[in-house]
């Protein structure tokens, strides 16, 4: 501090310095009124830093000789030889005042300076002066001498440009949370529609009850710095806290409403016990009443007493969480094998116990990281919003299912994938208004995102009603890149396989967007890597189809533990329909490998006999139907195990390269099962 | 990352006093002695307050504020005045030029962080 205060002495004699000087001029020139206004700004400075550095004494002086200075300074009388000396007198005198820790001489002196000050102020001035200039317009409110707590209304109703000067009408709420226990709503009344909606304005207003021992004044000042930019009321509403009886505030606001004056609720006396009894009945037709009237009042002002029914989390908790509940699982299996092992009945029933609560954990935990859609959605509108702009196509995007929940992690990843494939679709798959004329469309380009849930996979289908995938163009690209030779013939569905393919463009030129098709394959890998998959329809100038099918969660599923020869495997509950127990006899390999089950002709895939190793046959074998798009498919398998709750983990770089398989879980004994991936494993062997 | 308080003042124990008792609440200063100098600070950086006396040379507070607000990244900082209690007329002057509010002389450090607290967090 001290070094301060130094700093400020050196200051304060150069202010002096400047005033002397000031001052001589100003004789010579005494209607300048930048000299005046000189004068009067280092008078300013020295007052407001002289309280600072605890100068009280000088800042008291020069407050008086400033008020005397505004006199000529606004022009209302000249200055005169008198003044000129007078204040040069006083100068010699603020010198003696500038001491740390004033004497009862200096305060002598001071309040000499003073004095002598005011009568030269009454001499041009016969209106004392002090005191006349204006507070800020506040509020006015009752009387609030009281420490004792009060319950308040106020409220608080910004202008919609308050923002402009960098105010955060939000801080001001938090101061006033800060000082008591508040009930604050929040109206929206005045938001115009989406389209009007100006960022840069505020629309919200606070409406709120606070209980607080702080005075009236203390809560006007909150809002002193927006008291000329906001519509303010304060309020009391109670000597003492009301704020937990909603029938009082109710009746208040119902008073508000009709414009009612308001009686303050004093602090009672306590009612007596044994009265209480006998007077219940009563009392609580009334509070119904009030009630009935607090709901009628909130459709008015928008004011309830809401209770929380949603918080947020940090997603990095919710990770962990579910990082927690796989690992559980995981620790859960290897209890159930050595429970099976140990066969000890007491152990094996809270063995089961503990496998279902886990069950409801796993659920419980899955849920809570699913989040609709919708959240992705809006990232798209936007990049359609601004791109059909900037290339004038007009485009809408129609959308169905949007509340389908999916994890929270996969929407992060889905969305460059999205937004890729609408820029595809907007860029190359949507025709200019006069292209779309000329056809007979709708000059108004349509895509449209659809989102269903199937089974334990989240369905997306991403549809442009544009020009379509051209297969012979694709056929010509492919054979001068040297992918299929010329004389091979392909079908639609493998020409659009090379959509997928790194660096595969069909596009003439280079564009600006999306540039050439590039990124379709990284679209495919990265639906891949989530265990998804995607797939390509299309109809020349009609439309182009991108189905994509994604796993709900990416870590924890049901599956079905099965054997094959010696080693364990794992298929998705989700994709299982049925399974049959057979004789293998029935397998042997004809021209077609079909099975009939149940009067059905099923084709089928012997995984005894793919999967290699598979040593002896057994007499009977297991036929797993699973889903396969549309149709079913059986998997010749040679045990069932049981159903399998497992934790799914990445594999790792080692069986890279192959796609059978899209994870491992490690089962309860240690060992090592792998995920097969159904459609996978069909596409590949069929 | 702390926040960014520019503090403009011609008096140089002013501006001292501020920036250690601003220091001191964990607060990063930058100080100007006027009100061009101060104008120069606004280059694109991030400022989270400006602190400014009125009365200043070279620009004034009043200048200074107009001219800050026009330049796109601070439309919506926050502006505090210096200033001492019966300026009516000045803060009127302040806050029409784009001022979010006003600090009085004198103030110790409770009431400057108070008032700092109103309009940064």
């Amino acid at each position: 501090m001290k070094s301060f205060v130094d700093k400020f002495k050196v200051e304060v004699s150069e202010y002096f310095e400047r005033l002397e000087s000031n001052l001589l001029q100003l004789e010579q020139d005494p209607e300048n009124l930048q000299i005046i206004g000189e004068i009067f700004r280092v008078m300013h400075t020295m007052k407001g830093s002289g309280g600072m550095f605890g100068f009280d004494l000088l800042s008291e002086v020069t407050h008086d000789l400033e008020s005397l200075f505004e006199i000529f300074r606004s022009k209302e009388q000249i200055v005169d030889s008198e003044i000129i000396s007078f204040t040069l007198n006083s100068i010699d005198g603020l010198k003696n005042l500038l001491v740390e820790n004033p004497t009862d001489e200096n305060r002598f002196l001071a309040s000499k300076l003073k004095s002598d000050t005011l009568q030269q102020i009454a001499r041009f001035s016969p209106i004392h002066l002090s005191g006349e200039i204006g507070k800020l317009p506040l509020i006015k409110a009752e009387n609030s001498s009281e420490a004792s707590q009060a319950t308040y209304y106020i409220s608080f109703v910004p202008d919609e440009n308050i923002l402009i000067n960098g105010t955060n009408p939000l801080y001001l709420i938090d101061e006033l949370n800060a000082l008591g226990e508040c009930n604050i709503q929040v109206s929206f009344d005045r938001l115009p529609p989406l389209a009007e909606i100006d960022p840069f304005k505020c629309y919200t207003s606070w409406y709120l009850f606070i209980s607080t021992s702080e005075s009236v004044e203390t809560l006007q000042d909150v809002f002193i710095f927006v008291a000329n930019s906001a519509l303010i009321t304060i309020q009391k509403v109670a000597n003492e806290n009301v704020i937990h009886q909603e029938a009082v505030l109710a009746a208040f606001l119902n008073a508000q409403i009709n414009q009612e004056p308001w009686t303050l609720v004093e602090p009672g006396p306590q009612k007596p016990e044994e009265n209480f009894e006998i007077t219940q009945p009563e009392e609580k037709e009334i509070a119904g009443v009030l009630l009935k009237s607090s709901i009628e009042v909130s459709k008015n002002t928008g004011f309830t007493q809401t209770t929380v029914d949603s918080i947020r989390v940090d997603s990095g908790k919710i990770d962990l969480y579910m990082n927690l509940v796989s690992e559980f699982i995981t620790a859960q299996s290897r209890l159930e094998q050595i429970s099976s092992n140990l066969k000890n009945p007491e152990l094996e029933l809270v063995t089961e116990t503990f496998g279902k609560l886990n069950r409801q954990l796993r659920d419980n935990a899955f849920d809570m990281s699913l989040i609709p859609i919708e959240s992705l959605i809006v990232r798209l509108k936007r990049l359609i919003h601004d791109l059909s702009k900037s290339i004038d196509k007009e485009v809408v995007l129609v959308t169905e299912g949007m509340e389908t929940e999916l994890d929270k992690n996969i929407i992060e990843k889905l969305i460059e994938p999205m937004l890729h494939i609408v820029r595809n679709s907007l860029d190359h798959g949507i025709e200019s208004k006069n292209e779309r004329q000329a056809k007979q469309k709708d000059p108004n380009g349509t895509i449209s995102i659809k989102a269903s849930t199937i089974g334990s996979y989240v369905q997306i289908e991403i549809e442009d009603d544009g020009k379509g995938l051209n297969v012979n163009q694709i056929r010509e690209k492919a054979i001068a890149g040297g992918l299929i030779s010329s004389q091979k013939k392909i079908t639609d569905e493998e020409a659009y396989q090379f959509i997928f393919m790194p660096g595969f463009s069909t596009s003439e030129s280079v564009s600006g967007l999306s540039g050439r098709g590039i990124g379709m394959d990284v679209v495919r890998s990265s639906v891949q890597a989530m265990r998804g998959s995607i797939e390509l329809v299309s109809e020349k100038d009609k439309f182009t189809r991108f189905i994509i099918k994604l796993p709900l969660s990416l870590s924890i599923i049901d599956g079905l533990l099965i054997s094959i020869g010696d080693s364990s495997y794992i298929i998705p509950s989700a994709v299982i329909s049925k399974i049959y127990l057979v004789q293998s006899e029935l397998l042997k390999k004809e021209l077609y490998p079909v099975v009939e089950l149940d009067g059905l002709q099923l084709p089928y895939l012997n995984l005894h006999e793919e999967f290699g190793d598979a040593g002896e046959t057994p007499e009977e074998q297991f036929v797993v139907v699973v889903f396969y798009g549309n149709h079913f498919f059986g998997l010749a398998i040679d045990e069932v195990i049981r159903e399998y709750q497992m934790a799914i983990k990445p594999l790792g770089r080692m069986p890279q390269g192959q796609d059978l398989f899209s994870g491992a879980s490690i089962l309860g004994s240690g060992q090592l099962a792998l995920v097969i991936d159904t459609n996978k494993l069909i596409q590949k062997y069929s | 990352m702390p926040k960014q308080i520019l503090i403009a003042d011609d008096s140089e124990s002013i501006r001292e006093i501020l920036a250690f008792s601003l220091e001191n609440a964990g607060y990063q200063v930058l100080v100007a002695k006027d009100g061009l100098e101060a104008l120069g600070f606004f280059d694109g950086r991030s400022i989270d307050l400006l602190l400014t006396d009125y009365h200043m040379p070279n620009l004034n507070g009043h200048e200074l504020i107009a001219k800050v607000r026009q330049i796109e990244n601070y439309k919506f900082m926050p502006i505090l005045v210096l200033t001492t209690e019966k300026q009516v007329e000045m803060i009127r002057e302040a806050r029409d030029s784009g001022a979010t509010g006003w600090l009085m002389k004198p103030f110790n450090t409770e009431k400057l962080l108070q008032t700092l607290r109103k309009v940064i967090r």
